[in-house]
């Protein structure tokens, strides 16, 4: 069997699934951080794949799946710190919790 | 190839504004807090005098990532105004008392310089990179009340929701990418129509092919995927339904100043990224099954109906504004709807209107809240006695709002309508209109305790001049723009024209 783009793109659509599935079922907002960050992995697996694809003189996908892990290293910092915050007030980081605002 | 520095100007005095407020308050914490917000100011100041600069100036480009544009300068415009306005209400603002002031106006001018890169980003990975930019800093800034259990849960929801759907949408660029071997939107623009790589090539492939085989009958289905979820991003950034979750809680949970800006700055910063993905992927748009403006009109037509309906049962006066601000999405994303010249002007004119007369409100709305430390409509029982100017001032902006004729509203609605009837949506306009006469219900319900309700309680603190000054602008700015709209037009229009497909 030869292994074709298809392949990988198969890969990186199921991480995406498995991460949009811990998002959607975690209670616990870090796993829900988690999840996020498995998502974002996913389509840094198809921008490199595609960037192979496309040949060795353009890098854009690359360079695209770099800004990505920047921007998922600062989204972890800045969550983390939100977490730790409304874990300071209240005790819980259970998502479920977080029920004080409602209209 | 020359580059032309001077149209980073706007770009590089927010970010170098913010870099100096940060080391200030690292220096001496009394005077950089103090003078803040009067520095914030100065910055917006200056931002909007180089982007103005910049409109007669032909558009520049920075390697195709970014364009600096009368399009552009319209917002950079915009977002600079915001950004002063909001600074000026955040002055003495008590909520935020014991919360760090440099570093709070430090973010402000971070936030509106990503926003702006928002409206000048022609390529997918610039585009990401700032929507995720503003995005990230607006959690902060929604969470930034230290010990504030509500501001906390608030900033930790804004951030839950806005990771998924940014990760989302960043699918949706990959699969561009992927279909094109583009990221710069004019190139992606090029090769999607006949995109032809099979899926199943490996190795490097350097030539285009014209579509056929098994690529070819895959292409519609993913080029309706990738805009499916690239909608998914900025509906959650201009808070359209069912994309607006949301808002409610960030806006109630988050310092009133800064509800004001993510009401206005960030939703016209969503706006900015579809009318250029619009704009510069027009044809390719148009392979989306069935029309790509049908999805965009249910969009509109379920943020209108859905805002107004929930809006109106809401007893929070600051989620209240928030249903208010997802219909009034709904509203301005009709005029993309329309997809005419006078269509993509009508948003620009409904942003700017809008603009004025939301942050008016919430600002209204955030003095109110210091003064008397309520935000219920409860607490508006008899405001039209105890602070006779507040209160007039807030009906004032809520009657634009809801697009009574003298004032600024109606005009904002008026040319989306005139748009929409061009086309012959009269469907679309009669739901619109619709919207707007139960929208003005939704209002009635802080004006009627205002005045026919009973004054309770006592005053708690007295607001600031600062704030005062905030409020008048916006004032004038709701009252003289329902006069004399024409001019606005015509800058809206100017900005459109070199973006337009040519059909």
């Amino acid at each position: 069997m030869t292994i074709t783009p298809l392949h990988f793109v198969g890969v990186s659509a199921l991480l995406f699934g498995i991460g949009l599935l811990v998002v959607l079922t975690r209670r616990n907002a870090i796993g829900v951080l988690m999840g996020i960050e498995l998502m974002l992995n996913a389509v840094n697996v198809q921008l490199v794949t595609f960037d192979r694809v496309y040949g060795p003189e353009r890098l854009d996908g690359q360079l695209f799946s770099l800004f990505v892990i920047t921007v998922a290293a600062a989204e972890a910092v800045v969550g983390l710190a939100l977490i730790l915050a409304v874990y300071r007030s209240r005790g819980t980081v259970a998502v479920d919790d977080l029920h004080e605002l409602r209209g | 190839m020359e580059y032309d520095w001077l149209s980073l100007l706007p770009h590089l005095i927010l970010a170098g504004g913010a870099v100096v407020l940060v080391a200030a308050g690292a220096a001496s914490r009394r005077f950089a807090g103090a003078v803040a917000p009067y520095f914030t100011v100065a910055v917006a100041a200056a931002t909007a005098a180089a982007a103005l600069m910049l409109w007669r100036e032909p558009a520049s480009s920075w390697f195709g990532a970014l364009t600096v544009d009368p399009f552009f300068v319209i917002f950079a415009v915009i977002f600079a105004a915001t950004l002063a306005l909001v600074a000026l209400l955040s002055a003495r603002y008590a909520p935020l008392d014991g919360s760090d002031r440099p570093e709070y106006y430090a973010l402000l001018i971070m936030v509106t310089c990503a926003v702006t890169f928002m409206a000048s980003a022609t390529n997918l990975v610039l585009i990401y990179v700032a929507i995720e930019f503003s995005s990230i800093l607006s959690y902060i800034l929604v969470g930034y009340v230290r010990g504030d259990r509500l501001s906390g849960e608030a900033g930790l929801k804004y951030f839950l929701y806005g990771a998924v759907a940014s990760a989302v949408m960043l699918l949706g660029f990959g699969l561009l990418y992927a279909m094109t071997g583009a990221t710069d939107l004019a190139a992606v623009a090029a090769n999607l129509p006949h995109m032809g790589r099979s899926f199943e090539t490996w190795g490097y492939v350097t030539v285009v092919t014209p579509s056929g085989g098994a690529a070819a009958t895959l292409s519609p289905v993913f080029i309706f995927l990738a805009f499916g979820l690239i909608l998914v991003g900025l509906g959650y950034k201009i808070s359209a339904v069912p994309f607006h979750m949301w808002a409610p809680d960030a806006y109630q949970g988050a310092p009133t100043p800064v509800a004001a800006f993510l009401s206005v700055a960030s939703k016209a910063s969503g706006f900015a990224v579809i009318l250029r993905l619009v704009l510069t992927l027009h044809g390719a748009l148009d392979l989306v099954y069935g029309g790509w403006t049908k999805y965009l009109a249910a969009l509109a037509v379920a943020s209108m109906v859905f805002g107004v309906v929930v809006g109106i049962v809401q007893t929070d006066v600051r989620r209240l504004l928030a249903y208010s601000s997802i219909a009034h999405a709904g509203f301005a994303l009709l005029g993309i709807v329309a997809d005419t010249q006078l269509g993509f002007a009508s948003v620009i004119v409904y942003l700017v209107l809008y603009a004025a007369m939301n942050i008016g409100a919430f600002g209204t709305v955030a003095v109110i809240g210091h003064v008397t430390g309520g935000y219920d409509l409860k607490d508006y029982a008899g405001m039209g006695r105890r602070h006779p100017v507040l209160a007039a001032a807030l009906a004032v902006f809520l009657l634009a709002l809801a697009g009574i004729p003298p004032l600024s509203g109606f005009f904002a609605k008026f040319y989306v309508l005139a748009a929409l009837i061009d086309r012959d949506y009269i469907f679309l306009a009669v739901v619109a209109i619709l919207a707007s006469v139960v929208a003005l219900f939704l209002y009635a319900r802080v004006i009627k305790p205002m005045y026919f309700g009973k004054a309770e309680g006592e005053d708690v603190r007295r607001f600031s001049p600062a704030a005062a000054v905030a409020l008048v602008i916006c004032f004038l700015f709701t009252l003289l723009l329902g006069v004399w709209p024409q001019l606005l037009v015509a800058w809206a229009k100017a900005a459109i024209i070199p973006l337009l497909p040519r059909i």
